[in-house]
Protein backbone atom coordinates (compact mmCIF):
# COMPACT_ATOMS: atom_id res chain seq x y z
CA UNK A 1 0.00 0.00 0.00
CA UNK A 2 2.65 2.14 0.66
CA UNK A 3 5.09 1.55 -2.08
CA UNK A 4 1.84 2.33 -4.24
CA UNK A 5 1.36 5.42 -2.62
CA UNK A 6 5.13 6.65 -3.25
CA UNK A 7 4.83 5.15 -6.96
CA UNK A 8 1.50 7.38 -7.48
CA UNK A 9 3.29 10.32 -5.86
CA UNK A 10 6.62 9.90 -7.90
CA UNK A 11 4.33 9.80 -11.02
CA UNK A 12 2.69 12.72 -10.19
CA UNK A 13 5.81 14.69 -9.63
CA UNK A 14 7.52 13.52 -12.75
CA UNK A 15 4.66 14.57 -14.88
CA UNK A 16 4.14 17.81 -12.85
CA UNK A 17 8.51 17.79 -13.51
CA UNK A 18 7.82 17.43 -16.98
CA UNK A 19 4.97 20.16 -17.89
CA UNK A 20 6.69 22.58 -15.87
CA UNK A 21 10.07 22.04 -18.01
CA UNK A 22 7.84 21.87 -21.48
CA UNK A 23 6.58 24.77 -20.10
CA UNK A 24 10.09 26.40 -19.38
CA UNK A 25 10.95 25.07 -22.57
CA UNK A 26 8.38 27.02 -24.79
CA UNK A 27 8.83 29.93 -23.22
CA UNK A 28 12.44 30.38 -23.22
CA UNK A 29 12.50 29.20 -27.00
CA UNK A 30 9.42 31.89 -27.59
CA UNK A 31 11.51 34.67 -25.83
CA UNK A 32 14.64 34.22 -27.92
CA UNK A 33 12.55 34.04 -31.03
CA UNK A 34 11.09 37.30 -29.77
CA UNK A 35 14.69 38.70 -29.21
CA UNK A 36 15.76 37.56 -32.93
CA UNK A 37 17.27 34.42 -31.43
CA UNK A 38 20.07 36.69 -29.17
CA UNK A 39 20.39 35.22 -25.48
CA UNK A 40 22.28 38.89 -24.32
CA UNK A 41 19.13 40.00 -25.10
CA UNK A 42 16.70 38.15 -23.60
CA UNK A 43 18.48 38.01 -20.50
CA UNK A 44 19.00 42.38 -20.64
CA UNK A 45 14.96 42.03 -21.12
CA UNK A 46 14.95 39.58 -18.24
CA UNK A 47 16.81 41.82 -16.28
CA UNK A 48 14.85 45.25 -17.26
CA UNK A 49 11.50 42.85 -16.44
CA UNK A 50 12.33 41.56 -13.14
CA UNK A 51 13.04 45.06 -11.60
CA UNK A 52 16.37 44.47 -10.97
CA UNK A 53 17.70 46.52 -13.93
CA UNK A 54 16.03 49.69 -14.03
CA UNK A 55 16.74 53.81 -14.84
CA UNK A 56 17.88 55.79 -11.87
CA UNK A 57 17.15 59.05 -11.76
CA UNK A 58 19.11 60.66 -8.83
CA UNK A 59 21.57 59.40 -5.82
CA UNK A 60 19.23 58.56 -3.52
CA UNK A 61 17.47 56.07 -5.99
CA UNK A 62 20.35 55.07 -7.13
CA UNK A 63 21.64 53.98 -3.67
CA UNK A 64 17.27 52.61 -3.01
CA UNK A 65 17.61 50.49 -5.61
CA UNK A 66 21.26 48.61 -5.09
CA UNK A 67 20.89 48.26 -1.43
CA UNK A 68 17.31 46.76 -2.16
CA UNK A 69 18.81 44.41 -4.99
CA UNK A 70 21.94 43.52 -2.02
CA UNK A 71 18.91 42.76 0.76
CA UNK A 72 17.79 40.01 -1.15
CA UNK A 73 20.91 38.68 -1.96
CA UNK A 74 21.86 38.74 1.74
CA UNK A 75 18.17 37.25 2.78
CA UNK A 76 18.58 34.31 0.57
CA UNK A 77 21.99 33.72 1.15
CA UNK A 78 21.04 33.51 5.40
CA UNK A 79 18.63 30.83 4.20
CA UNK A 80 21.27 29.20 1.87
CA UNK A 81 24.09 29.44 3.75
CA UNK A 82 22.78 27.12 6.57
CA UNK A 83 20.94 24.68 4.03
CA UNK A 84 24.38 24.46 2.48
CA UNK A 85 26.30 24.28 6.23
CA UNK A 86 23.79 21.10 7.38
CA UNK A 87 24.32 19.63 3.71
CA UNK A 88 28.30 19.54 4.00
CA UNK A 89 28.18 18.43 7.27
CA UNK A 90 26.22 15.53 7.47
CA UNK A 91 27.78 12.35 5.65
CA UNK A 92 25.36 10.18 3.64
CA UNK A 93 23.86 7.35 5.32
CA UNK A 94 24.73 4.18 4.49
CA UNK A 95 22.42 1.97 3.18
CA UNK A 96 21.37 -1.14 5.06
CA UNK A 97 19.42 -3.93 3.67
CA UNK A 98 18.27 -6.59 5.97
CA UNK A 99 19.49 -10.17 5.35
CA UNK B 1 59.42 8.45 -8.39
CA UNK B 2 61.48 6.89 -5.88
CA UNK B 3 64.89 8.67 -5.81
CA UNK B 4 66.43 8.34 -2.63
CA UNK B 5 64.22 5.83 -0.80
CA UNK B 6 66.56 3.05 -0.73
CA UNK B 7 68.47 2.39 2.71
CA UNK B 8 67.49 5.50 4.76
CA UNK B 9 66.20 4.14 7.84
CA UNK B 10 68.29 6.23 9.93
CA UNK B 11 67.07 9.40 8.20
CA UNK B 12 63.65 8.78 7.85
CA UNK B 13 63.09 10.65 10.93
CA UNK B 14 66.41 10.13 12.71
CA UNK B 15 69.76 11.32 12.38
CA UNK B 16 72.26 8.37 12.17
CA UNK B 17 74.00 8.07 15.45
CA UNK B 18 77.66 8.72 13.93
CA UNK B 19 80.27 10.15 15.85
CA UNK B 20 81.71 13.46 14.60
CA UNK B 21 79.83 16.53 13.78
CA UNK B 22 80.66 17.21 10.65
CA UNK B 23 79.46 13.71 9.67
CA UNK B 24 76.45 14.13 10.99
CA UNK B 25 75.76 17.06 9.15
CA UNK B 26 76.30 15.07 6.09
CA UNK B 27 74.33 12.14 6.65
CA UNK B 28 71.55 14.76 7.16
CA UNK B 29 72.14 16.92 4.30
CA UNK B 30 72.57 13.66 1.91
CA UNK B 31 70.21 11.33 3.59
CA UNK B 32 72.45 8.80 4.98
CA UNK B 33 74.43 8.42 1.61
CA UNK B 34 77.83 9.03 0.34
CA UNK B 35 78.10 11.93 -1.86
CA UNK B 36 78.71 9.92 -4.77
CA UNK B 37 75.87 7.51 -3.89
CA UNK B 38 73.46 10.96 -3.61
CA UNK B 39 74.50 12.56 -6.37
CA UNK B 40 74.04 9.24 -8.57
CA UNK B 41 70.73 9.03 -7.47
CA UNK B 42 69.97 12.45 -8.20
CA UNK B 43 71.11 12.34 -11.93
CA UNK B 44 68.98 9.08 -12.47
CA UNK B 45 65.94 11.09 -11.63
CA UNK B 46 64.61 11.93 -15.15
CA UNK B 47 63.00 14.95 -13.60
CA UNK B 48 66.31 16.79 -12.61
CA UNK B 49 67.16 16.37 -15.88
CA UNK B 50 64.13 18.23 -17.36
CA UNK B 51 64.94 20.86 -14.22
CA UNK B 52 68.38 21.29 -15.67
CA UNK B 53 67.26 22.54 -18.98
CA UNK B 54 64.95 24.93 -17.95
CA UNK B 55 67.85 25.82 -15.91
CA UNK B 56 70.31 25.89 -18.69
CA UNK B 57 68.43 28.72 -20.59
CA UNK B 58 66.77 30.41 -17.66
CA UNK B 59 69.71 31.74 -15.92
CA UNK B 60 71.53 33.43 -18.44
CA UNK B 61 67.60 35.12 -18.58
CA UNK B 62 67.88 35.94 -15.32
CA UNK B 63 71.34 37.54 -15.65
CA UNK B 64 70.12 39.55 -19.19
CA UNK B 65 67.08 40.62 -16.75
CA UNK B 66 69.74 42.07 -14.03
CA UNK B 67 72.23 43.45 -16.86
CA UNK B 68 70.05 44.87 -19.43
CA UNK B 69 67.04 45.42 -17.47
CA UNK B 70 63.22 44.79 -17.20
CA UNK B 71 62.90 45.83 -20.78
CA UNK B 72 65.29 42.73 -22.31
CA UNK B 73 63.10 39.91 -21.09
CA UNK B 74 59.23 41.44 -20.76
CA UNK B 75 56.84 43.20 -22.47
CA UNK B 76 56.10 45.65 -19.57
CA UNK B 77 55.50 49.29 -20.13
CA UNK B 78 53.73 52.31 -18.75
CA UNK B 79 50.13 50.47 -20.12
CA UNK B 80 50.79 47.54 -18.58
CA UNK B 81 53.00 47.72 -15.53
CA UNK B 82 52.57 44.44 -14.32
CA UNK B 83 53.09 41.23 -16.27
CA UNK B 84 53.32 37.08 -15.04
CA UNK B 85 56.26 37.76 -12.72
CA UNK B 86 54.18 40.16 -10.60
CA UNK B 87 50.65 38.62 -12.32
CA UNK B 88 51.64 35.42 -11.09
CA UNK B 89 54.66 34.92 -8.93
CA UNK B 90 53.13 37.79 -6.43
CA UNK B 91 49.52 37.91 -7.06
CA UNK B 92 48.78 34.32 -7.40
CA UNK B 93 51.38 32.98 -5.16
CA UNK B 94 50.32 34.59 -2.19
CA UNK B 95 46.50 33.36 -2.07
CA UNK B 96 47.81 30.29 -2.17
CA UNK B 97 50.22 30.63 0.65
CA UNK B 98 47.22 31.38 2.74
CA UNK B 99 47.55 27.58 4.30
CA UNK B 100 50.10 28.62 7.07
CA UNK B 101 47.90 30.96 8.76
CA UNK B 102 44.52 28.48 8.19
CA UNK B 103 46.08 25.44 9.49
CA UNK B 104 47.77 27.21 12.40
CA UNK B 105 44.35 28.34 13.74
CA UNK B 106 43.24 25.61 13.17
CA UNK B 107 45.26 23.24 15.63
CA UNK B 108 46.68 26.25 17.53
CA UNK B 109 43.49 28.56 18.38
CA UNK B 110 40.77 25.77 17.85
CA UNK B 111 42.58 22.77 19.06
CA UNK B 112 41.78 20.57 16.06
CA UNK B 113 44.15 18.37 16.86
CA UNK B 114 42.75 16.17 13.86
CA UNK B 115 44.99 18.52 11.52
CA UNK B 116 47.73 18.45 12.85
CA UNK B 117 49.25 16.02 10.83
CA UNK B 118 49.45 18.34 8.18
CA UNK B 119 50.08 21.42 9.98
CA UNK B 120 53.49 21.72 9.15
CA UNK B 121 53.51 21.17 5.53
CA UNK B 122 50.95 24.32 5.85
CA UNK B 123 53.82 26.36 7.37
CA UNK B 124 55.79 25.43 5.03
CA UNK B 125 53.82 26.06 1.78
CA UNK B 126 53.07 29.38 3.39
CA UNK B 127 56.56 30.27 4.13
CA UNK B 128 57.95 28.70 0.56
CA UNK B 129 54.50 30.67 -1.43
CA UNK B 130 55.66 34.22 0.22
CA UNK B 131 59.12 33.68 0.20
CA UNK B 132 59.19 33.23 -4.06
CA UNK B 133 56.20 35.55 -4.19
CA UNK B 134 59.39 38.13 -2.71
CA UNK B 135 61.84 36.68 -4.89
CA UNK B 136 59.38 37.45 -8.08
CA UNK B 137 58.82 40.94 -6.87
CA UNK B 138 62.84 41.08 -6.36
CA UNK B 139 63.09 39.83 -10.15
CA UNK B 140 60.60 42.38 -11.23
CA UNK B 141 61.73 45.27 -9.24
CA UNK B 142 65.79 44.60 -10.05
CA UNK B 143 66.87 46.87 -7.10
CA UNK B 144 66.64 44.25 -3.93
CA UNK B 145 68.85 46.48 -1.79
CA UNK B 146 65.92 49.06 -2.18
CA UNK B 147 63.80 46.44 -0.83
CA UNK B 148 64.23 47.53 2.66
CA UNK B 149 63.20 51.72 1.19
CA UNK B 150 59.53 51.19 3.38
CA UNK B 151 61.04 49.36 6.29
CA UNK B 152 64.10 52.15 7.10
CA UNK B 153 64.22 55.01 4.45
CA UNK B 154 61.14 56.22 3.15
CA UNK B 155 58.03 54.86 5.22
CA UNK B 156 55.73 56.74 2.83
CA UNK B 157 52.45 55.50 5.11
CA UNK B 158 49.58 56.77 3.29
CA UNK B 159 50.39 53.94 0.45
CA UNK B 160 48.46 50.75 0.15
CA UNK B 161 51.98 49.16 -0.68
CA UNK B 162 53.34 50.64 2.19
CA UNK B 163 50.93 48.13 4.43
CA UNK B 164 51.69 45.43 1.84
CA UNK B 165 55.74 45.56 1.88
CA UNK B 166 55.39 46.01 5.88
CA UNK B 167 52.62 42.87 6.45
CA UNK B 168 54.95 40.33 4.07
CA UNK B 169 58.32 41.24 5.54
CA UNK B 170 56.65 40.92 8.96
CA UNK B 171 54.70 37.82 8.34
CA UNK B 172 57.57 36.02 6.74
CA UNK B 173 59.23 36.64 9.75
CA UNK B 174 56.89 35.01 11.56
CA UNK B 175 56.61 32.45 9.11
CA UNK B 176 60.33 31.19 9.46
CA UNK B 177 59.46 31.43 13.42
CA UNK B 178 56.20 29.04 13.46
CA UNK B 179 58.59 26.24 11.32
CA UNK B 180 61.34 26.53 13.38
CA UNK B 181 60.75 23.75 15.73
CA UNK B 182 60.61 21.46 12.80
CA UNK B 183 64.24 23.25 11.45
CA UNK B 184 65.27 22.97 15.18
CA UNK B 185 64.85 19.11 15.76
CA UNK B 186 66.43 18.29 12.36
CA UNK B 187 69.32 20.85 13.59
CA UNK B 188 69.75 19.36 17.31
CA UNK B 189 68.81 22.51 19.16
CA UNK B 190 66.41 21.64 21.71
CA UNK B 191 66.65 25.50 23.24
CA UNK B 192 65.13 27.23 19.85
CA UNK B 193 62.46 24.10 20.36
CA UNK B 194 60.79 25.08 23.31
CA UNK B 195 61.31 28.65 23.19
CA UNK B 196 59.31 28.76 19.58
CA UNK B 197 56.80 26.19 21.14
CA UNK B 198 56.40 28.80 24.51
CA UNK B 199 55.42 31.69 22.17
CA UNK B 200 53.13 29.58 19.54
CA UNK B 201 49.85 31.37 20.43
CA UNK B 202 51.51 34.89 19.75
CA UNK B 203 52.91 33.58 16.73
CA UNK B 204 49.99 32.68 15.43
CA UNK B 205 47.79 34.88 16.50
CA UNK B 206 50.36 37.76 14.59
CA UNK B 207 49.66 35.84 11.74
CA UNK B 208 46.11 36.23 11.65
CA UNK B 209 46.49 39.39 12.08
CA UNK B 210 49.24 40.06 9.48
CA UNK B 211 47.80 37.65 7.20
CA UNK B 212 44.00 38.63 6.66
CA UNK B 213 45.41 42.44 6.70
CA UNK B 214 47.89 42.07 3.74
CA UNK B 215 45.83 39.36 1.85
CA UNK B 216 42.94 42.30 1.75
CA UNK B 217 45.64 45.23 1.29
CA UNK B 218 46.83 43.31 -2.09
CA UNK B 219 43.24 43.48 -3.18
CA UNK B 220 42.93 47.05 -1.90
CA UNK B 221 45.67 47.98 -4.49
CA UNK B 222 44.05 47.88 -7.22
CA UNK B 223 41.81 50.83 -5.88
CA UNK B 224 44.86 52.99 -7.22
CA UNK B 225 43.77 52.13 -10.79
CA UNK B 226 39.81 51.56 -10.68
CA UNK B 227 38.91 52.95 -14.02
CA UNK B 228 42.18 50.74 -15.77
CA UNK B 229 40.45 47.31 -14.55
CA UNK B 230 37.48 46.14 -16.53
CA UNK B 231 34.37 46.67 -13.91
CA UNK B 232 33.48 43.30 -13.27
CA UNK B 233 36.73 42.55 -11.76
CA UNK B 234 37.33 45.72 -9.48
CA UNK B 235 34.79 46.89 -7.10
CA UNK B 236 36.61 49.29 -4.68
CA UNK B 237 34.46 48.68 -1.65
CA UNK B 238 34.44 44.93 -2.13
CA UNK B 239 37.61 44.21 -3.27
CA UNK B 240 40.07 43.66 -0.11
CA UNK B 241 36.64 41.15 0.44
CA UNK B 242 37.43 39.28 -2.13
CA UNK B 243 41.14 38.90 -2.17
CA UNK B 244 40.87 38.09 1.68
CA UNK B 245 38.07 35.51 0.83
CA UNK B 246 39.19 34.19 -2.28
CA UNK B 247 43.13 33.45 -0.42
CA UNK B 248 40.81 31.07 2.29
CA UNK B 249 40.10 28.63 -0.22
CA UNK B 250 42.96 28.61 -2.33
CA UNK B 251 45.29 28.44 0.46
CA UNK B 252 43.15 25.29 1.71
CA UNK B 253 42.89 23.84 -1.80
CA UNK B 254 46.94 24.37 -2.15
CA UNK B 255 47.30 22.21 1.01
CA UNK B 256 44.89 19.38 -0.25
CA UNK B 257 47.34 19.34 -3.98
CA UNK B 258 50.57 19.23 -1.87
CA UNK B 259 49.52 16.81 0.21
CA UNK B 260 48.08 14.79 -2.72
CA UNK B 261 51.12 15.19 -4.71
CA UNK B 262 53.97 14.32 -1.48
CA UNK B 263 52.26 11.27 -1.01
CA UNK B 264 52.02 10.42 -4.85
CA UNK B 265 55.74 11.34 -5.12
CA UNK B 266 57.52 10.77 -1.75
CA UNK B 267 55.15 8.52 0.24
CA UNK B 268 58.86 7.07 1.57
CA UNK B 269 59.34 9.89 3.62
CA UNK B 270 55.40 10.30 4.63
CA UNK B 271 54.91 8.21 8.14
CA UNK B 272 52.01 6.09 9.33
CA UNK B 273 50.22 9.24 11.22
CA UNK B 274 50.26 11.44 8.02
CA UNK B 275 49.33 8.88 5.24
CA UNK B 276 46.45 6.98 7.46
CA UNK B 277 45.09 10.57 8.54
CA UNK B 278 45.76 12.28 4.86
CA UNK B 279 41.88 11.69 3.50
CA UNK B 280 39.92 12.44 6.34
CA UNK B 281 42.40 15.99 6.66
CA UNK B 282 41.18 16.18 2.84
CA UNK B 283 38.04 16.30 3.51
CA UNK B 284 38.01 18.57 6.52
CA UNK B 285 39.97 20.97 4.85
CA UNK B 286 37.45 20.77 1.25
CA UNK B 287 34.74 21.37 4.07
CA UNK B 288 36.21 24.86 4.78
CA UNK B 289 37.09 25.48 1.57
CA UNK B 290 33.44 24.93 0.92
CA UNK B 291 32.00 26.87 3.10
CA UNK B 292 34.63 30.14 1.92
CA UNK B 293 33.97 29.15 -1.67
CA UNK B 294 30.38 29.70 -1.07
CA UNK B 295 30.84 33.10 1.14
CA UNK B 296 32.90 34.14 -1.96
CA UNK B 297 30.92 33.37 -5.00
CA UNK B 298 27.69 35.71 -2.81
CA UNK B 299 29.69 38.88 -1.89
CA UNK B 300 31.23 38.67 -5.49
CA UNK B 301 27.45 38.62 -6.77
CA UNK B 302 26.46 41.47 -4.25
CA UNK B 303 29.25 43.65 -5.98
CA UNK B 304 27.69 42.83 -9.28
CA UNK B 305 24.64 44.43 -7.54
CA UNK B 306 26.10 47.33 -5.19
CA UNK B 307 27.73 48.45 -8.61
CA UNK B 308 24.65 48.18 -10.41
CA UNK B 309 26.80 46.20 -13.12
CA UNK B 310 23.98 43.53 -14.68
CA UNK B 311 24.25 44.59 -17.76
CA UNK B 312 27.86 43.89 -18.56
CA UNK B 313 27.45 40.44 -17.29
CA UNK B 314 25.47 40.21 -20.93
CA UNK B 315 28.13 41.09 -22.67
CA UNK B 316 31.33 39.20 -24.06
CA UNK B 317 33.29 40.43 -21.17
CA UNK B 318 30.84 39.31 -18.64
CA UNK B 319 30.42 35.61 -20.52
CA UNK B 320 34.08 35.18 -20.06
CA UNK B 321 33.68 36.46 -16.14
CA UNK B 322 30.84 34.06 -15.42
CA UNK B 323 32.74 31.59 -16.95
CA UNK B 324 35.49 32.52 -15.01
CA UNK B 325 33.21 31.95 -11.39
CA UNK B 326 31.67 28.96 -13.36
CA UNK B 327 35.10 27.05 -13.44
CA UNK B 328 37.19 28.79 -10.96
CA UNK B 329 34.12 28.77 -8.22
CA UNK B 330 31.41 27.28 -8.83
CA UNK B 331 32.78 23.73 -10.04
CA UNK B 332 35.05 23.61 -7.16
CA UNK B 333 32.31 24.22 -4.63
CA UNK B 334 30.29 21.28 -5.77
CA UNK B 335 33.08 19.52 -6.24
CA UNK B 336 33.56 19.91 -2.60
CA UNK B 337 30.70 20.02 -1.16
CA UNK B 338 29.57 16.31 -3.08
CA UNK B 339 32.79 14.72 -2.46
CA UNK B 340 32.48 15.52 1.44
CA UNK B 341 29.51 14.46 1.90
CA UNK B 342 30.06 11.17 0.17
CA UNK B 343 32.91 10.87 0.74
CA UNK B 344 35.15 11.03 -2.60
CA UNK B 345 38.17 12.18 -1.92
CA UNK B 346 39.28 12.27 -5.61
CA UNK B 347 36.56 14.13 -6.25
CA UNK B 348 37.95 16.76 -4.07
CA UNK B 349 41.03 16.76 -5.29
CA UNK B 350 40.26 17.31 -8.47
CA UNK B 351 37.80 20.48 -7.20
CA UNK B 352 41.19 21.66 -5.32
CA UNK B 353 43.09 21.81 -8.33
CA UNK B 354 40.78 23.68 -10.44
CA UNK B 355 40.02 26.25 -7.48
CA UNK B 356 43.81 26.72 -7.36
CA UNK B 357 43.59 27.02 -11.26
CA UNK B 358 41.19 29.23 -10.54
CA UNK B 359 42.49 31.82 -8.15
CA UNK B 360 45.65 32.31 -10.68
CA UNK B 361 43.25 32.84 -13.39
CA UNK B 362 41.43 35.68 -11.46
CA UNK B 363 44.34 37.11 -10.38
CA UNK B 364 46.19 37.13 -14.19
CA UNK B 365 42.60 38.90 -15.12
CA UNK B 366 42.55 41.39 -12.63
CA UNK B 367 46.59 42.25 -13.12
CA UNK B 368 46.75 41.43 -17.11
CA UNK B 369 43.85 40.82 -19.17
CA UNK B 370 41.11 42.73 -17.70
CA UNK B 371 43.70 45.75 -16.89
CA UNK B 372 43.72 48.40 -19.62
CA UNK B 373 41.09 46.19 -21.01
CA UNK B 374 39.78 49.23 -24.02
CA UNK B 375 43.46 49.20 -25.00
CA UNK B 376 45.54 46.31 -26.67
CA UNK B 377 46.04 43.10 -24.96
CA UNK B 378 49.74 42.22 -23.39
CA UNK B 379 50.92 39.37 -25.07
CA UNK B 380 53.63 38.37 -22.12
CA UNK B 381 57.49 37.86 -24.10
CA UNK B 382 58.38 33.97 -24.33
CA UNK B 383 61.59 35.12 -21.97
CA UNK B 384 59.44 36.26 -19.26
CA UNK B 385 57.50 32.92 -19.23
CA UNK B 386 60.64 31.28 -19.11
CA UNK B 387 62.04 33.24 -15.91
CA UNK B 388 58.64 32.71 -14.26
CA UNK B 389 59.32 28.72 -14.95
CA UNK B 390 62.74 29.44 -13.96
CA UNK B 391 61.77 30.96 -10.80
CA UNK B 392 59.00 27.89 -10.09
CA UNK B 393 61.75 25.35 -10.67
CA UNK B 394 63.88 26.82 -7.85
CA UNK B 395 60.78 27.00 -5.81
CA UNK B 396 60.52 23.62 -6.34
CA UNK B 397 64.03 22.26 -5.37
CA UNK B 398 63.75 24.24 -2.24
CA UNK B 399 60.59 22.61 -1.79
CA UNK B 400 61.67 18.99 -2.13
CA UNK B 401 64.92 19.47 -0.39
CA UNK B 402 63.52 20.77 2.33
CA UNK B 403 60.33 18.13 2.59
CA UNK B 404 63.34 15.36 2.02
CA UNK B 405 65.24 16.33 5.36
CA UNK B 406 62.83 18.44 7.60
CA UNK B 407 60.40 16.78 9.79
CA UNK B 408 57.30 18.22 7.98
CA UNK B 409 55.76 14.66 6.43
CA UNK B 410 56.93 12.85 9.62
CA UNK B 411 57.51 13.03 13.28
CA UNK B 412 60.80 13.35 14.22
CA UNK B 413 62.63 10.18 16.30
CA UNK B 414 64.88 11.43 18.89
Amino acid sequence: MKTAIKASLFALLLIFGVGIGCWSLLAFTAGLKQADWQLGELLRQYLVATGVVKPTHTLVDFYSHIKGVEYLICVGFFVAFPLFYKYVNSDVKKLETRG
Amino acid sequence: MKPLSGNLTDAVGRAPVISGGEQRLLDKLFLGLSGRDYLTRVWTNPLNWVICLILVIGIPLLCQRYLYGLQAITHGSQDYPWGVLLGFGLFGMVPLSASGFLLSTTVEIFQRDDFRPIERLALLNGLLGYFFAVVFLLVDLGMPWRLTYPMVVSFGPAAVLFLVAWHVATYLSVQVAEILPAVSEWAGWPGVKRFILRITLGLTIAGIILSTLHQGALGALFCYAPAKIHPLWISPEFQWLHFFVSSIFAGLSMVIIISWLVTKTMSWRCDHRFLSSLDNITLGLAKGGATALITYLVIKVVAVAHEQEWLLLISGWGFYYLLEIALGTLVPLVAFAYGVRHRRVALVRWGALLAVAGIIWNRLNTVMICYNYRLHQEVPHWKELWVVVTLLCFYFIVYRFILYRIPVLFRWRE
